[in-house]
């Protein structure tokens, strides 16, 4: 099972080789001038790879998710042949949930069978891991700060099911947007 | 909304193979340069308030912790807590206000002990209109967790409720309407239950908005409590109001006991 998983997790945060240099440094340029026009500030975050929390299956993400009713596998090579979506559709969908926080980031994302009582058993969802801009905090104690926010997408419909977050020892901090 | 240049390099690799990458590939680019300097800023047109909401105006005090409710400590250990909530939209200060953009109005009802540890769930709204029902939970070493899923339209009212089983593998059972959402593992031992909306500034509107109104529906009705976990059954809530601001408003007025029904508003909100 375990040996699904690295195939399983995005590339997403891959850096593809440019062939041509001067058009990549384009169009780096072009997503920087982006970023700044939406988000107002230049994000200055560590870079994402580097997050524990950019695998949501590792087996301490899994297990913060997995408590009570709740239960969160990998799913093996196969499952991405059952995946409807992509995970860059899923990405999509992960933020626009984070529609509030300009400059939220996806951390990374891996296919995953979730169970739940909202939707019942072994539903294979694109787990996305993501970093709100500026954290996500307790709603009763927001002093207290989220080490993981990992979004639960139906890997069939594309459709945002439920958020995951909180704080769990062993796991550090997410890194800081402002 | 994600923009990373690695993203948009990478993007830009896989979409177009052959000659014709390059200059595609620089098409888009003036065409996203030109949006870059046409977009509005996010931050500026990051909206605060959501469908039934009043600016209040006030100064920022972020993390002040606003409550406004009613509370019910239990003499012995509660068996549960419903009421039904309405799903008020106030006006939620972000960052025009001066407050973060992450900051949230919630209203819940929940199990605790003194206050430490909980389990509640509820509507939450953060700045910028986002809606969710929420369920949050404490666990060991000052862990806890939050579950968002999909929000209740805007000013329907649903019944939110907390079970405590003791015996049972999850003893703690979060529900709307009657139908569960999730069921916890035991980490604590309730001795409380509470109903109260909650903000972290008074650059936010406490719900209910308008002015005390008789003719209003109230936005927490119904409320009930099981007073001893494994026996006995439901009960009326007769919770003790409490507010923790002056401009905070609630009927019943502070400090009444026996209460099953309120309305909470914000004195800056007239209409």
């Amino acid at each position: 099972m375990r040996s699904g998983i690295r195939s399983l997790w995005s590339t997403a945060r891959r850096r593809p080789a440019l062939p041509a240099a001067g058009l990549g440094l384009l169009a780096a340029a072009v997503a920087a001038s982006l970023a700044l026009a939406l988000t107002g500030t230049f994000t200055s975050a560590p870079a994402a790879s580097a997050a524990v929390q950019a695998n949501p299956v590792r087996p301490a993400m899994m297990r913060a998710m997995s408590e009570g009713s709740t239960t969160i596998v990998t799913a093996g090579a196969g499952a991405s042949r059952l995946a409807r979506i992509s995970g860059a559709r899923a990405e999509q969908a992960a933020m626009t949930w984070l529609r509030g926080w300009p400059g939220s980031r996806v951390l990374g994302e891996s296919l995953g069978y979730a169970t739940t009582m909202l939707f019942g058993r072994h539903r294979l969802v694109w787990l996305v891991s993501v970093d709100p801009a500026g954290g996500l905090y307790s709603v009763h104690n927001p002093r207290e700060k989220a080490n993981y926010v990992v979004e639960l997408i139906d890997a069939a419909s594309g459709r945002w099911l439920l958020t995951l977050a909180g704080r769990a020892s062993g796991l550090p901090a997410l890194p800081a947007i402002p | 909304m994600r923009v990373r240049a690695e993203d948009w390099a990478g993007h830009t690799h896989r979409s177009f193979e052959g000659p014709r990458r390059k200059w595609l590939s620089l098409a888009i680019a003036c065409l996203a340069a030109v949006a870059a300097v046409t977009v509005i800023p996010a931050h500026a047109a990051l909206a605060s308030g959501g469908g039934d909401g009043c600016n209040p105006h006030r100064g920022n005090n972020y993390l002040t912790y606003i409550f406004d409710g009613a509370d019910h400590p239990d003499p012995g250990i509660p068996g549960g807590v419903y009421a039904t909530i309405s799903n008020y939209s106030p006006f939620v200060a972000g960052p025009n206000q001066g407050a973060p953009s992450n900051d949230f109005t919630s209203e819940w009802v929940m199990l605790d002990n003194d206050a430490t540890q909980w389990v509640q769930i509820g509507w939450v709204e953060f700045a910028g209109s986002v809606r969710n029902t929420f369920w949050e939970w404490t666990k060991v070493n000052g862990d806890f967790e939050d579950a968002y899923a999909s929000a209740f339209p805007i000013n329907s009212a649903h019944t939110y409720t907390v079970l405590y089983q003791p015996g049972n593998t999850n003893p703690f059972v979060v529900q709307v309407d009657g139908g569960t959402y999730a069921t916890i593992p035991q980490f604590f031992t309730p001795n409380d239950a509470q109903i109260f909306a909650e903000l972290h500034t008074q650059a936010s509107q406490m719900p209910g908005g308008t002015a005390d109104d008789p003719t209003h529906t109230p936005l927490v009705s119904n409320a009930h409590l099981w007073p001893t976990s494994g026996s006995g059954g439901w009960q009326n809530f007769n919770g003790t109001t409490a507010t923790g601001a002056s401009w905070a408003k609630i009927s019943p007025a502070p400090g009444s006991t026996g209460v099953n029904t309120w309305r909470t508003w914000d004195t800056a909100c007239t209409t």
